[in-house]
């Protein structure tokens, strides 16, 4: 197995402000370059985590004096969103802002929550008073070991800071965007570049821990649909993750590709269900990883006694030449921060070393109920919701094989790419993932044929124990991952080039 | 802690919807603008096996602004959300909001004036501030109960969101509106131990805490989990297969897609208003679809949309034909025809055979209760997606059945469909308790 070694996700940006105002709304920090109308501020220093720490600290000292332990988690999201259609185009906050503080106190026996939309101290304030008026200590059943000390702030990697850049300016970019991937094809019907600009703010306090981080994240995409014929096709590209605004414009290569499965996709077809030899693209590889011993081995499914998994801890679960990790400390990629929401610092778990399941995902709750090492998978999707054991970027490690070698094995079978969606079944250890398509390969080459979409199901063991080869290549895929049907967060997934078989429909 | 003036956090909130009102009326850069206050508060808890994990109170309020500005001969918009505690930063706030609005534009419509007002009833007391945590403790002391009266079913977990929400909708053409709405929402995981293990999941949501039927819930997801310790993987072939009413809703996205005003304005769809829908119509029933925003306690139910427009019934599909499309203001406008607010609800007619004629027969009919996760494709509807739960009909013989794989196309088989007469509310869909398709592909043994 290849060395995964610990990668620097974000670059210390020096201590807590102290004394300075609360965190300031991005919008504003964007804006600052833009030279706006009258009245908007334009700031030009980041004050965040300013005196929130400190605020929270001293709430969270105060619930640490009555229950065994305390904690707070500041989470917040916003950004801006620049979109050109053929009908006009758009600029505006994006999707659905988020700003609050959750803060977290444990009976002994259980846990209990208040959060408030807003990080007020006064707002805050009130929600402890809630806590201790309403919550009693109970006996001790647990006991939750107290994390090293560790003060410290983040803030993300980039080449290109979005907050250089006027707004106008990037409204031309997405505009040159758009004239640069417009296609004179009377089939298309739309077509859209979106540039969205978003920030996430985490500040976590506890007994030991004052953490606090800023990620900028973009989110750039081309979108284009069409007719031919009465049948319907599109495309899409993007770049998504951690960065600045080098990631807002999509390469030459990615263009071409795009441009090549449009046209393509109007000449797809159902795919002829049955049992299939595969290979799949990184993307796909890594939904299978993410569906099958991603959900699988999160700790609380054990607490929960659904995870098949916890039987097979120290036990092979599938093929020898795999192994499969999560790592929320790679640089730049959508899964990544540098702590979970529960104040784990990020590092690289191996969840199966060689075919064998080593270790699961935890987090704080069912570490502390199943007595076992934390791991940094503790997440929430908001302040609003709970902090469960959670994926970040989950991926089958790098094999031997030349990519082109194990194309070339494939002599009757489909070839799978993209992702659109997959679903666990821990308890059950049955998986279903969706490729955007399959390209039928015979003796090593396309046939021409391709179908989509492209659902792929079957017995986790059975699909991981078939897999004869895993590429020397590597890639990691954005996505959204939810619990169950909610709880989204954001992931990726990937890995190499693999070789298995598997039912198709 | 801090010097600084306190924020009074709770006695900004009326004060910030009257300043914004008046902040926005008096800046005459604005063309239009609409302000939509929403606030809400809840109370979540959480078991593992019948034990408490955590309980947690959550409590929210906020903004969302937009503006509207004249960009040449086009109208500029943007969006911006305040919370309590952007009152000091109101100016600065609609600045950026009006700079944002200038850098683009669309084809200009109108928002919604002060028309006609709908009320629709989406608020159970019961789910309100002085009692829902009472309320909650009884909905859990009946999982615990149900769960305990199961034979062979081991509780896993359970969540339970108990919340209430207002919003209150304003808008530069004189449109002021307000609603309130109250949700519970049920996560049930039992398993069940027998020659293989099984677990069954089960998500339920619900306007009021009396239509959520616990006891129901727990025992139907129960016997299911139990169902599933000895089933079988389906036999593979060309059969008729009834999908439930729980993933009706999502095996018809494609029509919701398609009928969309936004969809037709952009030239996406594959439907034409006034002609029917293309799917060969075989030997089936003719499809018939409504949203219905003002079905009482409706989860998809509303007052007004996001726009103002107020909550209506409207026919999409008729007999099979395209007869009009659920149309925001704004693509309202576009394609002139009447706003009729976002989709809402499904409301689908019961057809003529009930469920036990449908499952009857010498078989194989399959009946699928769920899906592991059914996303169709939206434009040209095909669809693939493994049996979670289900029940194979055959000479007389119900086996429950997972694994295997239906696929198809929704276009196709709506052309060959027979509605039950049984009739069901699955909080967003009410209509037949499940549809049966004939000929659809069963991937299995």
């Amino acid at each position: 197995m290849p060395t995964i070694t610990r990668r620097r996700f974000l670059i210390q940006s020096g201590a807590t402000v102290a004394g300075a105002v609360l965190a300031v709304p991005f919008a504003e920090r964007l804006l600052a370059a833009t030279a706006p109308a009258k009245g908007a501020a334009a700031l030009t220093t980041d004050a965040f985590p300013g005196r929130l720490v400190d605020d929270l600290a001293t709430v969270v000292a105060d619930l640490q004096k009555k229950f065994p332990y305390a904690s707070a988690l500041y989470a917040s999201q916003s950004g801006i969103t620049i979109r050109r259609d053929r009908n006009g185009k758009q600029v505006s906050q994006a999707g659905f802002p988020s700003d609050g503080v959750s803060l977290r106190v444990f009976d002994g026996s259980s846990f209990h929550e208040a959060a408030v939309g807003s990080e007020d101290p006064d707002a805050v304030r009130a929600a402890a008073k809630q806590l201790l008026a309403d919550v009693s200590v109970a006996k001790a059943t647990y006991a939750i070991e107290p994390m090293p000390t560790h003060t410290e702030t983040w803030r993300s990697a980039m080449k290109q800071d979005p907050a250089s850049v006027s707004l106008a300016d990037r409204v031309a970019m997405v505009d040159a965007e758009f004239e640069r991937c417009k296609w004179d094809d009377p089939r298309i019907r739309s077509m859209s570049v979106t540039t969205q600009v978003g920030q996430v703010r985490r500040v976590f306090v506890d007994k030991t821990r004052r953490l606090a981080s800023t990620a900028t994240t973009i989110n750039h995409s081309l979108f284009m649909f069409g007719f031919d014929k009465g049948k319907p096709g599109f495309g899409f590209a993007r770049n998504v993750g951690i960065g600045g605004l080098e990631m807002a414009r999509l390469s030459d290569a990615q263009l071409e590709k795009m441009h090549k499965e449009l046209i393509e996709s109007f000449g797809t077809e159902p795919v002829p269900a049955g049992e299939y030899e595969v290979v799949f693209a990184p993307s796909v590889t890594g939904l299978l990883a993410h569906e099958s011993f991603g959900h699988g081995v999160e700790m609380d499914q054990f607490v929960k006694g659904r995870a098949k998994a916890q039987e097979f801890l120290g036990k092979p679960v599938a093929s020898n030449i795999v192994s499969l990790l999560d790592d929320p400390s790679i640089e730049g990629a959508r899964g990544s921060y540098p702590f979970d929401d529960e104040g784990v610092m990020a590092q690289p778990t191996t969840i199966i070393e060689n075919g064998i399941f080593v270790r699961p995902l935890t987090d704080l709750m069912s570490a502390t109920f199943l007595g076992k090492p934390r791991t940094p998978n503790g997440r929430t999707q908001a302040w609003d919701r709970k902090v469960y054991a959670r994926m970040s970027n989950t991926f089958i490690a790098r094999g031997s094989s030349d990519p082109a070698e194990v194309m070339a094995s494939l002599k009757n079978g489909l070839y799978l790419e993209g992702f659109r969606n997959g679903i666990e079944d821990p308890q059950g250890w049955g998986i279903q993932f969706t490729a955007d398509t399959a390209r039928e390969y015979k003796d090593g080459k396309p046939t021409g044929r391709l179908f989509a979409p492209a659902t792929v199901t079957g017995y986790v063991p059975e699909i991981l124990s078939n897999i004869t080869m895993v590429g020397n290549d590597w890639e990691l895929v954005p996505g959204t991952c939810g619990k169950g049907f909610k709880e989204f967060v954001p992931v990726t997934s990937g890995g190499p080039h693999i070789r298995t078989k598997a039912r198709v429909s | 802690m801090s010097d600084a003036p306190p924020k009074a956090h709770v006695a900004t909130k009326p004060a910030l919807g009257d300043a914004l009102r008046k902040a926005l009326s008096a800046d005459k850069r604005i063309t239009a603008w609409q302000t939509r206050r929403f606030a809400r508060r809840g109370l979540q808890t959480y078991l593992v096996k019948t034990q408490p994990e955590s309980t947690r109170w959550t409590q929210g309020e906020t903004y969302d602004v937009a503006v509207f500005v004249k960009n040449g001969d086009q109208l500029g918009r943007a969006g911006v959300t305040l919370g309590p505690g952007d009152a000091s930063q109101l100016a600065s706030r609609i600045d950026e909001a009006v700079y944002m609005a200038g850098l683009g534009g669309d084809t200009p419509w109108a928002l919604p004036g002060a028309g006609t007002k709908t009320t629709v009833e989406m608020y159970d007391p019961a789910l309100g501030q002085g009692r829902v945590r009472a309320t909650s403790q009884q909905l859990v002391g009946a999982w615990r109960d149900a769960v305990n009266a199961m034979p062979g079913v081991r509780p896993s977990s359970m969540e339970l969101f108990c919340g209430e929400e207002a919003t209150r909708l304003e808008n530069s053409a004189g449109l002021s509106v307000e609603s309130t709405a109250t949700r519970v929402s049920l996560l049930t995981l039992l398993l069940a131990s027998g020659e293989k293990a099984a677990e069954r999941y089960s998500w339920d949501e619900r306007r009021r805490a009396a239509d959520l039927d616990v006891k129901g819930i727990v025992q139907r997801a129960g016997q299911e989990a139990l169902d599933l310790t000895h089933a079988i993987v389906p036999p593979s072939g060309q059969y008729p297969v009834l999908i439930d009413a729980d993933e009706l809703v999502g095996f018809l996205a494609p029509i919701e897609n398609n009928t969309s005003a936004e969809q037709l304005y952009e030239k996406s769809s594959r439907f034409e208003v006034g002609k029917p829908l293309p799917i060969e119509a075989k030997n089936g029933e003719p499809l018939n679809v409504w949203s219905n925003a003002v079905a009482p306690y409706g989860l998809d139910s509303y007052a007004f949309d996001n726009n103002g427009v107020a909550g209506q019934r409207i026919q999409l599909i008729k007999d099979g034909v395209f007869v009009h499309p659920w149309a925001t203001k704004q693509y309202a406008d576009y394609l002139g025809t009447t706003p009729t607010g976002g989709f809402a609800n499904w409301e689908l007619p019961t057809g003529k055979a009930s469920l036990a004629e449908l499952t009857s027969g010498d078989g194989p009919i399959l009946y699928v209760r769920s899906f592991s996760w059914l996303t169709p494709d939206q434009a040209r509807g095909n669809f693939g997606s493994e049996v979670r739960v289900g029940y194979l009909y055959e000479k007389g013989v119900k086996k429950p059945v997972k694994g295997g794989t239906v696929s198809g196309s929704v276009f196709s088989a709506l052309g060959n469909a027979r509605y039950a007469s049984d009739a069901v509310f699955r909080g967003n869909y009410m209509g037949p308790a499940a549809v049966r398709f004939e000929g659809l592909t069963v991937t299995g043994a």
